[in-house]
């Protein structure tokens, strides 16, 4: 009795933080529809990918900065969004933004707590995979939608069933 | 109602894998690797066999030979650049074919006297040099020489006598083995081996080479000899020296191997610390972590990423990789070890080129342990295994052909957890290996 309230709660937290999350970064979302010509009033508000489809893409040089995002948790808007243009004779320099820590730290780790979870058994593998597909997914969606960046990666699938793996193997051992 | 799903699954399957293979081989290679990793966690899933008495044997049998072919008519000519690269990763695609072979025979040429030429790699101008040219891999590289400057009709006949050995290999396994053939294909035309013979590097010598050289027989010294002149050309087999010492001279106690593999092993330090010294001279430090393995280029990439100096962060995955070992000792039986001598060779092979840096064409000569190590019947080390193989090197990140131009290959950075996996468990059954010696089968 006294687990499925542990696992209800776990589930409840995570889940609220989840949606929270989203809420946060949909907040950051400009959903107005804007030109390319603005681009020099706010980069940030352009992503890369819409720019390049309206340009001419030989004659622009394209590359990837980083964007910090703590403690300016707005910047993560800026994440795949045009944060540099210089436009020269011949050529237009864009430079987009990223931010290699944040997606290198959410990619490895926010799926490891719920690993660690079900192998002390506080979460059963039906809830395991409730709360992995919600985190990750999101993760993984604000990087291929929100920012529109089209990042794949492809290391998840098999990251999350070696997890897997692992702490099965640790959870029969015990 | 699992069984119901299994029998589907594999009619689905037996019928598809070959139009699916031939699909992501020769259209768009990036995927391949992901379909054989979701191939095998469904066969995880399902244990199912599809290649036992499948009437598409022989085409699992010949569509490696078909893919070599492919790879090397394309190489002939510049008007294949396009299916060349629809075969090829992007992470490597180049326009210059067999670069290293084209490397190591401009290299040759420059070593005999008089020699001065100006080479423009087949076929891209980009890549253009002249004599002295080093390529920097080991201090016999610098001593042959040859006098036939037609570098590329060299590199041709090399790359097309070295993909049929590679096949020969393929088609001898293939006979002899009756299980994991599935394995064995998808190895066959795997991300490691499809940038391994698009390099054509020495490696592609030395991975046929072993495949002999490796096997017990009656001529260990001649095989020995062999392995030296290999070490001093590459340095690398250095450690299949090392791992043969290791294996006489703690496992089978044979005092006169040893001493000859001692020996072996101080010439090979010698020669090759005396040309160190008396030569500007350095070796390739690949750290590109899109296209190459090792604790040494994860400890370059985590070092940029976090901004922490070089040394630090080496330190900090050593750390990792050790705790990685104890969390992996509790569910290792100590009974699990290497019962043939070229597997342990191998493995020890691995962990000791493990330790600095390295291009993913090296992974193919750890194929010839592979099969053992399945037998284990360790998932996590089988998965591992499988992850590590078709995703080195990985597809590009980049999943909308508008950014191909745009993302550079080596911009993101992700520690490829399967890797430390196999390290570990490498390290432990090694061990358990040397302690547990009287348990081992001598194998004659």
């Amino acid at each position: 009795m006294r687990n499925i309230t542990k696992t209800n709660l776990i589930n409840l937290i995570s889940l609220t933080l989840c949606v929270l999350f989203l809420l946060f970064m949909l907040s950051l979302k400009s959903w107005t529809f804007e030109t390319i010509e603005s681009i020099d009033d706010n980069p940030c508000l352009f992503t890369t990918k819409l720019v390049l489809k309206e340009l001419d893409n030989n004659n622009i040089i394209t590359q990837f900065g980083e964007v910090t995002i703590f403690p300016n948790f707005k910047n993560l808007k800026c994440i795949g969004s045009v944060i540099f243009e210089n436009v020269e004779k011949n050529s237009i320099t864009l430079i987009s933004g990223f931010n290699k820590k944040y997606y290198f730290v959410a990619s490895h780790l926010i799926p490891l707590p719920f690993f660690i979870l079900w192998s002390k058994k506080f979460i059963n593998s039906k809830n395991l995979f409730l709360n992995l597909i919600c985190w990750t997914t999101l993760i993984q969606l604000f990087f291929l939608y929100f920012n529109n960046l089209s990042i794949f990666n492809y290391f998840f699938v098999p990251y999350i069933y070696i997890l897997f793996l692992l702490f099965d193997g640790l959870n029969s051992e015990k | 109602m699992k069984n119901k799903q299994k029998d589907i699954l594999v009619r689905f399957l037996v019928f598809f894998i070959p139009v699916i293979c031939i699909y992501f081989t020769y259209f768009d290679y990036r995927y391949f690797g992901y379909f054989v990793i979701l191939y095998f966690i469904l066969k995880d899933i399902y244990s199912f066999d599809i290649f036992i008495n499948t009437k598409h044997k022989n085409f699992y049998l010949f569509f490696p030979l078909i893919f070599y072919l492919s790879r090397f008519a394309y190489a002939i000519s510049s008007k294949f650049n396009t299916l060349l690269k629809n075969i090829s990763q992007s992470v490597y695609f180049e326009n210059a074919r067999f670069l290293d072979m084209q490397h190591l025979f401009l290299e040759l040429y420059c070593n005999s006297k008089n020699s001065d030429i100006t080479y423009v790699y087949k076929f891209d101008s980009r890549w253009t040099n002249s004599c002295p040219h080093n390529n920097y891999w080991g201090p016999l590289s610098k001593y042959i020489s040859i006098t036939n400057s037609d570098i590329w009709l060299l590199t041709v006949i090399t790359s097309f006598v070295a993909l049929m050995f590679v096949y020969l290999i393929y088609f001898k396994t293939f006979r002899s083995y009756s299980k994991n053939l599935d394995l064995l294909f998808f190895i066959s035309i795997s991300p490691p081996l499809n940038f391994l013979i698009d390099r054509m590097n020495v490696d592609i010598i030395i991975y046929i080479l072993c495949f002999w050289i490796l096997k017990p027989s009656k001529f260990f010294y001649f095989r020995m000899v062999i392995l030296v002149l290999l070490a001093l050309y590459k340095l690398h087999p250095t450690f299949l020296i090392v791992g043969f010492l290791i294996y006489h001279l703690l496992i089978n106690k044979e005092k006169r191997k040893s001493l000859f593999l001692f020996f072996c092993l101080f010439f090979c330090g010698t020669v090759t610390l005396l040309y160190y010294f008396n030569n500007d001279f350095y070796t390739a430090r690949p750290i590109e972590s899109s296209r190459s393995f090792g604790m040494l280029s994860d400890a370059a990439s985590v070092g940029l990423l976090f901004n922490i100096s070089f040394a630090t962060s080496y330190i900090l995955i050593c750390i990792f990789l050790i705790v990685l070992i104890f969390v992996l000792k509790k569910n290792t039986p100590k009974t699990v070890i290497f019962k043939s001598e070229y597997i342990f060779v191998i493995n020890i092979w691995f962990l000791g080129v493990s330790l600095y840096a390295n291009y993913d064409y090296r992974i193919p000569l750890l194929y010839f342990s592979i099969f053992y190590l399945l037998e284990l019947k360790i998932r996590l080390l089988n998965f591992s295994l499988i992850m590590f193989i078709f995703l080195s090197p990985p597809p590009s990140l980049v999943a909308d052909p508008l950014y191909n131009s745009v993302f550079p290959q080596n911009y993101y950075y992700y520690l490829d957890i399967s890797f430390y996996i196999i390290m570990s468990y490498l390290v432990l059954i090694s061990f358990n290996t040397i302690i547990n010696k009287n348990n081992y089968q001598k194998v004659s």
